[in-house]
Order: structure tokens, then C-alpha cells, then sequence
């Protein structure tokens, strides 16, 4: 009967530690490369068609860099352009020399966080976030109208999955675009090129490069203190 | 005839001149941070006063970071802020997080970069030139109305000084480490905060960034003629 007692005791004890265990811990976090946690990372971004850039579907795959290991902290994956791309800047002169910026705003994907980041208590495996909203201005430069460089900033936000609808991240990131497959193949240690809407890692053309100068921000998530349980698992036991 | 023999001694003499002016031209070619060739550097935009960020009027100070020292590499400076339009607004009007996205325009600028040594070294120690264009687009991150940090595409261009020489563009990221308006003062390290117009330092306040991901390409470009030198040429000996 004591023994009996012990258990249910334990359980009872064990269950609301179990339910509030984790959600991803409010803050600010930076990059390594701003003197913070999260790790820099890779990117690809697939294509349908030869020379496909800024074609609506293609498709964007992050993932963060140890230097030995993709996704390791952080997986960005499967949101594709959802709209015609907007031109904000165009400098490229009659001898094909200048800038070209365009609005490039896309659609669904998620945001993965390992449950042992920065952001995180250990007491969940990873958190799941819905992307609601993510942009990227990429800025082209052109020399006799071939496109030398590629580079972005990029802005989110992501809805965290099994909390609060208040427990929300935003960031902010740039990227450098190193290579795409109009002149090479996509390089090992590279996130693959995913094919939009089913996600799998099947297409072959695409760009790729590194994501850095990372801030992302966690808020919303902090669960109140439930001093209601206490005071149950204390009132069966006077 | 001593007068026509003066007047090819001349013209060859000048004809001499040039070509070993041409010597000393920097080297065409793309040169990138991510290869080696181009260091990463730091930049200050100053502010009349405190909060005036994306305000006119804002100077840029920028130079190379070797990781010990500023400019040993490359620098520029003065160009100043000449309008700001806002592109996109993603900040949540409840929770006050989200992103803002900025067109920044700015006008003016000089830049210098070392020569002996460079990938792009064509025989001068020195090379200077002047900006016809400089911009930023900037997207910032917002939590609960405050701004936490913000990210840039820099892209400007502009041309060498010397007879023939050829021009330059510029594209890098930048991501801001710090602000004098939250109290924090301009840490060593950094370009300090100039005037605009007249590039003088004395400014205080304003806020400083790091500078990663430059790809940098010279390249021949069309140089307007000088008729007025021919025809003062031609006048003296006819």
C-alpha cells in the first residue's frame, strides 16, 4: 500500500513537471558572428528550369553549419516564392553595369530549432515553427550584364507548433550567394535542392551559399507559473 | 618644320605618359571577401544627434578590419543619406515585433584602396577614386516597438582617378553591433563618426556596423574625352 502510495505520489509529482516542460525560452539571440550562440549556416535554393532564379516556386533550403554537419541547431526549409518578385532598384546601364534589387516574398515552410539551442531548456527534442511570413531582398551585381554576386537580407516569422499562439520568432539574416549550377554542381556539405510543396530533396538545379549575421528573437513562449497544481497535489494529501 | 617635330615629340612624349600611367591602373577582375582578395571591414553612419537613424544628413565612415587594423586594405567615406523610403512594414501593430525594410539613397564619397600587394595590384601603391553611387537597403527587427538590430545590402560604384583607369562596384553585407543612442559609446576599432559634406570627424553620435561578404568588381568602363586637352594641345603648336 505504501509502495503503491510512492508511485502515485511520483506520478503525480512527475506528470505537470512533464506538461510544462520546455517551450523555447523568450530572448534574443545573435549569431556567432555577432558574438552570439546560434550557428552560421548554409543555404540552397532550387530551380526548375536552367537559369531559373527568381522563379515563382523555387525553393529555399537552410540549415546551420557546425563547420562538419548541416542542421545540427537549426533547419529553414521549404519556402518557396509564392508571387512574382518586385524590381526596387535597377542601375544596369547600356554597357550591362550596375545593380538590380528585387522584393522576393515567398510562401509556407517551417523553421526547426534543436531543443538544446540556446533558446532552448534541453527538455524538448526540437521546436516546430510555421514560417507566416518570409522575404528576401537580393541584391544582383552585373558586369557586361553577367551577374557577378548575389546577396540578400532576409526577414521571418514563424509560429511556434503545440504552444501558445502568442509564442512566436522573428529574425533576420544575410546570405551570400558562393555558387549555382549554371556553372558548377551543387557541392557536398550543402543543403540539397528541395522540390516545392512535397518538400523532397530531389530537384538538381539551383544555387547555393552561406547564411550569416543571424538575430533571431523568441517571444511570447514564457508559461506562467501553475500554482494551481501545487495546491491540488497538496489539498489530497493533507 | 621644328615646330611639327616639337609638336610629335610632344604627342609622343604623352603618348609615353599615358602608357606607363596605364601601367599603374588597377587590375580588372572580381574579388571577393569569401576568396581572400578582400578583407571584411567596419562601417559608422553618424547622427546629428541621438535616434536620427535613416535620417538625411546621415555620414558613412567605412574601412577594412584586419582584425588589429582599420583602412590597411581599403576605406571610404562621405557618402551622405539623401532620402529614406520605407518598403515594407512587418511589424505586428499589438506585439510591435516585425521587421521594416528600408531603401536608403545617399550621394557623395572617395574611396582609397592599397595597391602593392593586392589581387588587383597594377604597379601604383595607392589607388583613390570617386562614388557616382551608393546605397543601402536595410531591413530592421523590432521587439515590442524597440529596435534590436538591423541588417544591409551596400552596394555602391564608382570610378579610379588616373587617365584611362578603369571603374568599380561594390556589394556587401552589413549587420549593426551597436548604437550611441541606448547610451553605449563608439568602442575603438571602429571608423569614426564624420561630418557630412566636408567628411571633418567631431560627430558623436550614430551607430556602427560590421561589413562581410564584399564581392568587389573592377572593370573597363567608358571614360568621357577630354576634347578640351586635344584642342589645348593642337593650340600650341599651330
Amino acid at each position: 500500500m505504501k509502495t503503491a502510495l510512492v508511485i502515485v505520489f511520483a506520478v503525480i509529482l512527475t506528470v505537470p513537471l512533464l506538461a510544462f516542460a520546455g517551450p523555447p525560452i523568450d530572448g534574443i539571440y545573435t549569431s556567432t558572428d555577432l558574438g552570439g550562440q546560434v550557428l552560421l549556416g548554409r543555404y540552397s535554393e532550387s530551380w526548375d528550369v536552367p537559369d531559373g532564379r527568381l522563379q515563382m516556386g523555387n525553393t529555399v533550403n537552410k540549415l546551420s553549419w557546425d563547420g562538419a554537419t548541416l542542421g545540427t541547431q537549426w533547419q529553414l526549409f521549404c519556402t518557396r516564392i509564392g508571387g512574382p518578385p518586385v524590381l526596387i532598384t535597377d542601375t544596369v546601364d547600356g554597357n550591362g553595369n550596375g545593380f538590380r534589387e528585387w522584393r522576393v516574398v515567398y510562401v509556407a515552410g517551417d523553421l526547426v530549432l534543436d531543443g538544446n539551442g540556446p533558446w532552448g531548456d534541453g527538455s524538448e527534442a526540437f521546436y516546430n515553427a510555421n514560417l507566416h511570413a518570409y522575404q528576401e531582398i537580393k541584391t544582383f551585381q552585373y558586369v557586361n550584364n553577367q551577374i557577378v554576386q548575389c546577396i540578400s537580407n532576409v526577414s521571418l516569422q514563424a509560429a511556434f507548433q503545440g504552444w501558445d499562439e502568442s509564442c512566436v520568432t522573428i529574425s533576420i539574416l544575410n546570405q551570400e550567394e558562393l555558387g549555382s549550377t549554371n556553372t558548377a554542381s551543387l557541392p557536398a556539405d550543402y543543403p540539397p535542392f528541395l522540390v516545392p510543396i512535397t518538400c523532397d530533396p530531389t530537384r538538381t538545379l539551383g544555387s547555393w551559399g552561406e547564411v550569416d549575421e543571424i538575430t533571431l528573437i523568441v517571444s511570447g513562449c514564457t508559461v506562467p507559473t501553475e500554482e494551481t497544481t501545487w495546491g491540488i497535489i497538496k489539498s489530497r494529501y493533507e | 618644320m621644328k615646330t611639327v617635330m616639337s609638336f610629335f615629340a610632344f604627342v609622343a612624349a604623352a603618348c609615353l605618359l599615358a602608357a606607363s600611367a596605364q601601367a599603374g591602373a588597377p587590375l580588372v577582375g572580381t574579388y571577393t571577401s569569401e576568396g581572400g582578395q578582400v578583407s571584411h571591414g567596419r562601417h559608422t553612419e553618424s547622427f546629428a544627434n541621438d535616434g536620427d537613424f535613416l535620417t538625411v544628413g546621415n555620414a558613412i565612415n567605412a574601412a577594412s578590419w584586419d582584425g588589429a587594423t582599420l583602412g590597411v586594405q581599403w576605406s571610404y567615406s562621405c557618402p551622405d543619406i539623401m532620402s529614406t523610403m520605407l518598403l515594407a512594414d512587418l511589424v505586428n501593430p499589438v506585439t510591435g515585433d516585425g521587421q521594416k525594410i528600408y531603401k536608403k539613397t545617399f550621394s557623395g564619397g572617395t574611396f582609397t584602396m592599397n595597391g602593392a600587394g593586392e589581387a588587383w595590384d597594377g604597379g601604383d601603391a595607392t589607388y583613390t577614386g570617386v562614388m557616382n553611387y551608393y546605397s543601402e537597403t536595410t531591413t530592421i527587427i523590432y521587439s515590442n516597438f524597440e529596435r534590436v538590430n538591423a541588417v544591409t545590402d551596400i552596394t555602391w560604384s564608382g570610378y579610379f582617378n588616373g587617365p584611362s583607369y578603369p571603374c568599380v562596384q561594390w556589394a556587401a553585407n552589413g549587420a549593426t553591433l551597436g548604437d550611441t543612442s541606448d547610451g553605449s559609446m563608439l568602442p575603438a576599432g571602429f571608423p569614426p563618426f564624420v561630418n557630412p559634406m566636408d567628411c571633418s570627424t567631431g560627430r558623436t553620435h550614430g551607430i556602427w556596423w560590421q561589413d562581410s561578404d564584399v564581392t568587389m568588381t573592377i572593370f573597363n568602363c567608358p571614360v568621357p574625352v577630354d576634347e578640351s586637352t586635344w584642342g589645348g594641345i593642337k593650340a600650341l603648336y599651330q
